[in-house]
């Protein structure tokens, strides 16, 4: 993707989310009499995002050099982000399902095996560290700071 | 209240040792890169929520130290920054170590750390009550302009562009919206949603652009994941300078703490450009500016100090004025406002006895860096060769961890996916994230103080022009505004 082009996305994201946000102040109502009410300053960040992303946009489509236009292919490996996001993802959805504790466990294993290599592939090794790194969490927080942790299915155990 | 507030620190052994984890937790942090002092104080917050407040903050206060400090380990051994904040010490550190100089350059950045900080306190020490004392005076108007200078500052400051800047300011502000309005408590988007009630944890915001954006990266890096520099070899003998050095250096050493304490005090800018800037004042202010980059102890103890003072001037606005100077600043000003301490001018009134504990505090873990991070300097170069796909995962269970801990809501946990995902699209179209968890923090107080302002003068927006400590706010605000562009337009006419 070109400079041009990622500047162009990303001016009209950001007018979008302008527009939207705009839209929805109108349902918040005024209470207080004098007051400008709770819808004032979202209206006047709303007209501020459309109006410097419309300037984005200008001066990015008026821009035609050589540097900001030349198509640069992307050093990331795309696998390895969709699979960490698609990893990440399923953890934070099965954190209270599961529980922390096999949520975590399955997490850091697979986790680990999505960053390793071939020389560095090493599953046993993820699963002991996996777990014990896990135990020792969970003891940390809930007995040491008595704070509570998704039990999940180990509850109804 | 003076008393009160050190005795607090010094007589409490859980606060001694609180601070002293966080300092140690800190230089881990700060020491591997890929692990920064802001993810550090982040990770902590949660768990300082469970201890009273001289002791949550003072375990703030050690992280904060501690991340800032730790840098110059591998800035050193392994020329690359534990920390944005030690950039610039690469620049003569790495060459030092080349010359087989490398515990000598760890030493002086040790010690120069050290002196950066203490020169910081003390300024924090005496301006921030004769700030508080001005800062009693102001008004919603006040406060208003000095919210909208911030975030000018801060979009114009990071980065290169200044609309994407002004853009990642403004979307933080527009997602500080959600949930209850101030003045009137006012329920406004949170699309019937119960979790939206309380809009977004600030604890989750955090966690998700600046903890777990850096895992997602990761994934995409992985490949890279590998390449880790060799650790250099050093042998510690003191802190590797003579006092006749010392005299030699002390210019330089004054000059880079205000600088450091000046970009500290001004806010969103950093640590990273307070080391650089700090370098090139070094460099050209010097009788040898050539020798610079060749592994001279001018360009460390310029870069280490001002870093470090950076410290003590971002805590002056954010705790006379509950504006914060840095990233750091603004989760601890998060935590502050966790445990029931508003920042601002009142400050020494209503909290006196926490303000002076809070100055105890970073005395204390100071000190503790100087003695931990030069005794214990053999384990932390040990703890650099922890694998990063080991490693990474493991902090990324802990940023659930802590988002779950701060209301024991696993809608919290999903936020920090959220906001991490929204972190990576922010990075992809290359816009900063500083400005957006600075519009975020403000927001609120730009609003109160706007519709505060307005009813009080009656809709009247002369007020914000004719008082003039609020013109003056608003002057710099756009003078900053029109110089950035200028600069960027005659860098664009000479490329």
């Amino acid at each position: 993707m070109s400079e041009k082009r990622r500047d162009i996305i990303g001016s009209i994201i950001f007018i979008i989310f302008g527009i939207f946000l705009f839209a929805v102040s109108f349902t918040v109502k005024t209470i207080i009499e004098n007051d400008v009410g709770p819808a004032f300053m979202p209206k006047i960040v709303a007209v501020a995002i459309v109006i410097v992303s419309v300037s984005k946009l200008i001066i990015a489509l008026k821009n035609n050099s050589a540097s900001y236009t030349t198509e640069k292919k992307s050093k990331d490996d795309k696998m390895g982000s969709l699979l960490t996001i698609l990893n990440l993802g399923a953890y934070v959805v099965l954190f209270e399902p599961l529980g922390f504790i096999i949520s975590s466990i399955v997490y850091l294993i697979l986790q680990m095996i999505i960053l390793s290599d071939k020389v560095n592939f090493k599953p046993v090794k993820f699963a002991i560290i996996s777990v014990a790194s896990t135990v020792a969490i969970y003891f940390l927080f809930v007995y040491a700071f008595n704070l509570m942790l998704p039990e999940g299915l180990l509850g109804i155990i | 209240m003076v008393l009160e507030g050190i005795l607090a620190v010094i007589l409490s052994p859980t606060c001694l040792l609180v601070t002293l984890l966080g300092v140690v937790v800190g230089i881990i942090f700060g020491s591997i890169p890929g692990l920064s002092a802001t993810m550090a104080v982040v990770l902590f917050l949660p768990m300082s929520f469970g201890l009273s407040p001289v002791d949550g903050i003072s375990l703030l206060m050690g992280l904060y130290i501690g991340g800032i400090s730790g840098g110059c380990i591998s800035a050193v051994l392994l020329k690359i920054p534990g920390t944005p904040s030690s950039i610039s010490t690469v620049f003569d550190g790495g060459p030092m170590a080349d010359k087989g100089e490398a515990g000598r350059a760890i030493g002086i950045s040790i010690l120069y750390s050290f002196i950066g900080g203490i020169l910081s306190l003390i300024a924090l020490i005496f301006i921030s009550p004769y700030l508080a004392a001005i800062t009693l005076k102001f008004t919603a108007f006040e406060y208003f302009s000095i919210a909208l200078f911030s975030l000018t500052i801060i979009a114009s400051m990071s980065g290169k562009s200044v609309l994407n800047g002004l853009l990642s300011g403004l979307l933080g502000m527009a997602l500080a919206f959600v949930g209850i309005s101030p003045i009137d408590g006012f329920m406004r988007f949170n699309f019937n949603s119960i979790n939206l009630l309380n809009g977004f944890d600030i604890v989750a915001v955090l966690i998700g652009l600046f903890a777990v954006t850096d895992i997602i990266q990761t994934g995409a890096d992985r490949k890279r994941l590998f390449d880790k520099g060799n650790i250099i070899q050093y042998s510690m003998k003191g802190f590797g300078i003579s006092l006749h050095e010392f005299k030699g250096q002390f210019v330089n050493m004054i000059r880079s703490a205000l600088i450091g304490l000046g970009i500290g005090i001004l806010p969103g800018i950093g640590g990273s450009t307070s080391g650089l800037l700090a370098y090139s004042s070094a460099q050209n202010a010097s009788k040898y500016p050539e020798k610079f980059g060749t592994g001279i102890i001018d360009g460390v103890i310029a870069s280490e100090t001002a870093n470090n003072a950076t410290i003590g001037g971002a805590l002056i606005p954010l705790l006379t004025m509950g504006i914060p100077g840095s990233t750091v600043a603004a989760v601890i000003l998060g935590g502050l406002t966790i445990h029931g301490i508003t920042p601002g001018p009142l400050i020494f009134v209503k909290n006196g006895v926490f303000m002076y504990a809070i100055f105890t505090a970073l005395l204390v873990a100071n000190l503790y860096m100087l003695v931990v991070e030069y005794a214990g300097l053999k384990w932390f170069v040990k703890l650099l060769g922890i694998p990063k796909h080991i490693l990474l995962p493991i902090v990324m269970v802990l940023c659930a961890v802590g988002a779950y801990a701060t209301g024991n809501n696993v809608f919290d946990v999903w936020s920090i996916f959220a906001f991490g995902m929204l972190g990576l699209m922010l990075k992809k179209l290359a816009i900063t994230t500083t400005p957006f968890i600075i519009g975020y923090i403000l927001s609120g107080m730009a609003e109160e103080n706007l519709r505060r302002a307005l009813i009080v003068s009656k809709g009247d927006l002369l007020p914000f022009i004719t008082r003039p400590i609020s013109a003056l706010f608003l002057i710099v605000a756009v003078v900053s505004i029109v110089m950035i562009v200028i600069k960027n337009k005659a860098k664009r006419a000479t490329a």
